[in-house]
């Protein structure tokens, strides 16, 4: 249980670095004139997406195609590899992506752009996460 | 464990100079976020007979709570401003952290292979739904007509 929790602590504050440090990047790079989403959201959606395709990578099951199962989820041969897994998607994956980020950019596009803004961006995260994900359970696997 | 991100694109530096500050709030607040949902992940499978309902039911509280919580901290910045180290404490890191799409994604297509198209897609809609009105109540913005996700 504590050997969970760690590998969860761990993976979740690696990934929400990682996420802060795309944030910085694309926020560094400014609002280009006439853009559709800010830098911030664009820096959301990299983490997001990048996010979505690890966990696909790393659920994906050798010797299947996308369309089977769910994944290795529920086969875990080992202790160090439940730990690995939970470091990998709970921690990591979990703390890279980010639910609220999303919202709070979604609320704020509306604000600052328009709601044509905010609903493309809500649809283009949800469509390029599934796609992507869908993507590392094929190649992964 | 600091050293690789160190090469992390930081374009410019000197525009946050409290970045070491930064990310030891981000590190920290991300390790007690996920954390967090992975107690709420155990907590409700202990509970709930179903997994695809407990996860559905995990899912859904830990991205409205994370939200409503994302909303209060931006609305109290805004109206209060705070130390420099909370957005990145608390936003980036333990809401950030604390909430997840990837987890999200992924269950999705899982309860679309168990459970069919429409509860995935009642369970998406209640996803958003409930997360963008937390947000909203949380931030203390004044309710808008014609709202929408």
């Amino acid at each position: 249980m504590i050997l969970d929790f760690a590998s969860v602590a761990i993976g979740g504050g690696l990934g929400a670095l990682a996420r802060f440090g795309l944030l910085r990047w694309a926020e560094g790079r400014g609002d280009r004139d006439g853009a559709r989403w800010d830098g911030t959201a664009r820096g959301t959606v990299l983490a997001n997406v990048i996010g979505c395709a690890v966990f696909g990578l790393w659920t994906a099951d050798p010797g299947a195609g996308a369309g089977a199962g769910a994944g290795k989820l529920s086969e875990f041969e080992s202790d160090v590899g439940f730990a690995l897994d939970l470091l990998v998607l709970t921690g990591f994956c979990g703390g890279l992506t980010t639910f609220s980020t999303a919202v709070a950019d979604g609320v704020r596009l509306r604000a600052v752009r328009s709601g044509a803004a905010s609903l493309g961006y809500a649809a283009a995260t949800c469509a390029a996460g599934l796609v992507v994900l869908w993507l590392g359970l094929r190649f992964g696997a | 464990m600091l050293g690789p991100m160190t090469s992390s694109p930081l374009p410019n530096p000197a525009a946050h100079p409290d970045t070491s500050l930064a990310i030891l709030s981000v590190v920290a607040g991300g390790a007690i976020g996920a954390s967090a949902r992975f107690a709420v992940e155990l907590a409700l499978a202990g509970g709930i007979a179903s997994p695809p309902l407990a996860a559905s039911l995990s899912l859904l509280v830990v991205n409205a709570a994370g939200s409503a919580g994302l909303g209060w901290l931006l609305g109290h910045l805004e109206r209060r401003g705070g130390a420099p180290w909370l957005r990145p404490f608390l936003g980036v890191g333990v809401f950030g952290g604390f909430t997840t799409f990837s987890g999200f994604a992924a269950h999705l297509r899982v309860l679309h292979l168990q459970a069919g198209a429409t509860a995935t897609s009642a369970f998406f809609v209640a996803s958003c739904l409930t997360a963008v009105l937390v947000f909203h109540a949380a931030s203390g913005a004044r309710p808008e007509t014609g709202e929408d996700a």
